[in-house]
């Protein structure tokens, strides 16, 4: 053999670091355990566990998820963490409350220093690891995670408009913040030319791809240029899926039913109905918005929860004739609410009502051929060591949440669970104004903070009062002290900024 | 006489002060605006990337705003925009920047498609052109302007350097 000279070690060594990248890639797209079971997750952003009839909502809106129910595990006093995007998805990714992550603000993000206590890196190489977001809030947190994810989709994946321009970026987090959110996204004003030119071309786009199946316009993203049709977006989704190798983890966030609501013209005008949900006061904290208001944003929602139903029932059916999800666990959720009641509507609300957190758990095992109900109160905190269990995992011990009854978990009436707002707190300073609920047996606390010059409490026994309309603050007076103290001290030792 | 109206370059750089004055300063009123919210929950480096990131894409935008100065003297008859540049160039530009700042309002509040808004602005976008080569040729508007554009000129010795360093930043955090 003739001795290396200097100009082929040069090649030979310029070779190395491609050839070390590939085999990382290698590695990590090729799980190690294939009996591992996967983990399928279809998340519905804004989505309320009190619109959906598999729940017993007098509209029939999810014929979809009943079918789906018939073979899961249904989880009907289930919570979100935080009543929107940023606290909801970063508590079901890490098992921390928003007292703990602090990603309590609009556009904020989790706490850089706890930033690795996320689902991705627990499950490990051991699974193909997929994350996709449409909703760009929820990716700032995807983002967070990002060597711990072997694939992240853009958000504008699957979209008809995209004009999403961070996606080309490494610097994804950044640019996603400096770009899209400051200088291009929604009503913001941070470019002045680019802004208006972008702005032109989505009109044009929204234009042209205007269509009678969709009579309010196309489903999108609220506050950023992503267009979609639910129909191909969950076809692409389920063929997307079947090409995952095994074992896999893919965390699916879709806009869906969120804000705008778009629904199709099958289920455009379909609830125009008789029904007239329970009429509730105006809360002194809401907006005040009149109930003809809110009754008619509700119609529009019900009608995209059903729209967004369908499509997704299409998906599984198709995933279950290709046996796709024999060894996987699906569970289908959300990250919060939406409410339309007390003067509220959607969920930019310091109102902890249980239509902006109670929220739809849905887990189907592998195999599983029954339906199983569980009634107690459970939280999203809880997917995280859930998903552990299934990967043959303990939790870690500075996890929040506990592995969901019915699924390896038990069932505890002791057990107290928690909600927050603080998004006009700051991140960095102790929570001094917020909303906080602890939930616990069959009563819910609910503690205003900051708002007013004194702070106050609600008390509701959810098993009598399911629609929160009688405050038994002052009747239960012992209950009502034993819960604000166990708040308070919770607050107190989580709270550490 | 050149082939080319090319102005000189003093006379660009003036212009060129302008647009800088009206893009940066747009970006900046708005950083400014939502800087207390980002102090909430973002790390001072993490608000120096999002103001990197909006000074280079100034730069880009600031330099295809003076394009189309440049274009209209090269393109149009010398006594119409190339002779008296300075003036006729920044009030030219003035309007049209302006005219965005009320047309992001606008086109944000539109509802379906703007045909309207779209051929209005084309309209006006010509008128715009007319007044400017208007006022250049009008004595006391084309110093007024003249004199503005080169006082303004001196924002480009901060804008050009803050952008060619956040240029830099975003190359190594997306290259490197």
């Amino acid at each position: 053999m003739p001795p290396l000279n200097r100009r082929d070690f040069l090649k030979l060594a310029a070779l190395l670091p491609p050839a070390a990248l590939l085999a990382q890639s290698a590695r990590r797209l090729s799980p190690t355990n294939p009996s591992l079971p996967n983990i399928l997750i279809v998340l519905f952003d804004a989505m309320s566990a009190h619109n959906l009839s598999v729940y017993g909502y007098p509209r029939d809106t999810t014929p979809s998820l009943r079918r789906f129910a018939e073979r899961a595990t249904v989880y009907h006093a289930h919570y979100s963490s935080g009543n929107y995007t940023i606290p909801g998805t970063s508590s079901l990714l890490t098992g921390l409350y928003p007292w703990t992550h602090r990603a309590i603000n609009n556009g904020g993000a989790i706490k850089r220093s706890l930033a690795e206590r996320n689902i991705f890196r627990l499950l490990g190489e051991q699974y193909q690891r997929v994350g996709f977001s449409q909703n760009i809030w929820a990716n700032f947190i995807l983002s967070q995670f990002n060597r711990d994810i072997d694939l992240i989709l853009p958000p504008s994946a699957f979209s008809v408009a995209d004009y999403i321009v961070a996606d080309s970026f490494r610097d994804q987090t950044l640019a996603y913040r400096g770009l899209d959110d400051f200088l291009f996204r929604g009503n913001n004003h941070g470019s002045l030319v680019l802004n208006p030119l972008q702005k032109a071309l989505v009109a044009r786009t929204i234009a042209q791809t205007a269509t009678a199946d969709y009579p309010k316009g196309l489903p999108g993203d609220v506050n950023y240029p992503i267009k979609y049709r639910l129909d191909d977006l969950f076809t692409s989704l389920g063929d997307f899926v079947q090409k995952l190798g095994a074992p896999y983890f893919a965390y699916l966030h879709l806009f869906s039913p969120h804000a705008p609501f778009r629904p199709s013209s099958e289920f455009f005008g379909k609830f125009d109905d008789t029904f007239t949900p329970t009429r509730k006061p105006k809360h002194r904290l809401s907006d005040g918005k009149p109930n003809a208001e809110l009754n008619n944003a509700r119609r529009s929602y019900d009608e995209y929860v059903a729209t967004v139903d369908k499509e997704f029932g299409k998906m599984m059916d198709s995933l279950e004739a290709a046996g796709k999800l024999e060894n996987t666990y699906v569970i289908v959720m959300s990250d919060h609410g939406e409410m339309f009641e007390r003067g509220e509507k959607n969920h930019e609300t310091v109102l902890l009502y249980d239509p902006v957190i109670h929220i739809p758990m849905l887990v189907r095992a592998p195999g599983q051929t029954a339906r199983q109900d569980i009634y107690t109160p459970t939280n999203n905190v809880d997917l995280l060591p859930t998903l552990l269990h299934f990967a043959g995992q303990p939790a870690p011990d500075w996890c929040e949440g506990q592995v969901l009854p019915g699924l390896g978990g038990e069932a505890s009436p002791e057990r107290a669970t928690f909600v927050m707002e603080a998004k006009r707190n700051s991140a960095f300073a102790p929570l001094r104004i917020g909303t906080f609920v602890i939930r616990k047996g069959k009563y819910k606390l609910i503690y205003y903070t900051g708002y007013e010059a004194e702070d106050s409490f609600e008390l509701y026994d959810m098993e009598a009062d399911p629609e929160e309309m009688t405050d038994v603050y002052s009747q239960e007076a012992e209950i009502a002290a034993a819960l604000k103290r166990e708040l308070l001290e919770t607050i107190q030792q989580r709270d550490l900024v | 006489m050149s082939l080319f109206n090319r102005p000189n370059r003093a006379e660009v750089a003036a212009v060129y002060g302008v647009i800088v004055l009206l893009v940066y300063g747009w970006t900046l009123l708005w950083f400014f605006w939502k800087l207390p919210s980002w102090l909430y929950f973002l790390s001072l480096g993490e608000i120096a990337g999002i103001l990197a990131y909006a000074l280079t894409v100034n730069l880009l935008e600031s330099l295809l705003v003076l394009l189309l100065p440049l274009g209209l003297a090269f393109f149009l008859p010398r006594r119409w925009f190339y002779q008296n540049f300075l003036a006729s160039a920044a009030a030219l530009s003035m309007m049209l920047l302006g005219y965005l700042m009320l047309f992001i309002d606008w086109i944000n509040e539109a509802e379906g498609y703007p045909k309207d808004l779209f051929v209005g602005s084309i309209a006006a976008g010509f008128g715009f052109l007319l007044l400017a080569i208007v006022l250049g040729n009008l004595p006391l508007p084309r110093k007024i302007l003249a004199s503005f554009a080169e006082r303004a000129s001196v924002f480009i010795y901060l804008s050009l350097p803050a952008s060619l360093l956040s240029l830099v930043f975003i190359l190594v955090r997306n290259l490197l």
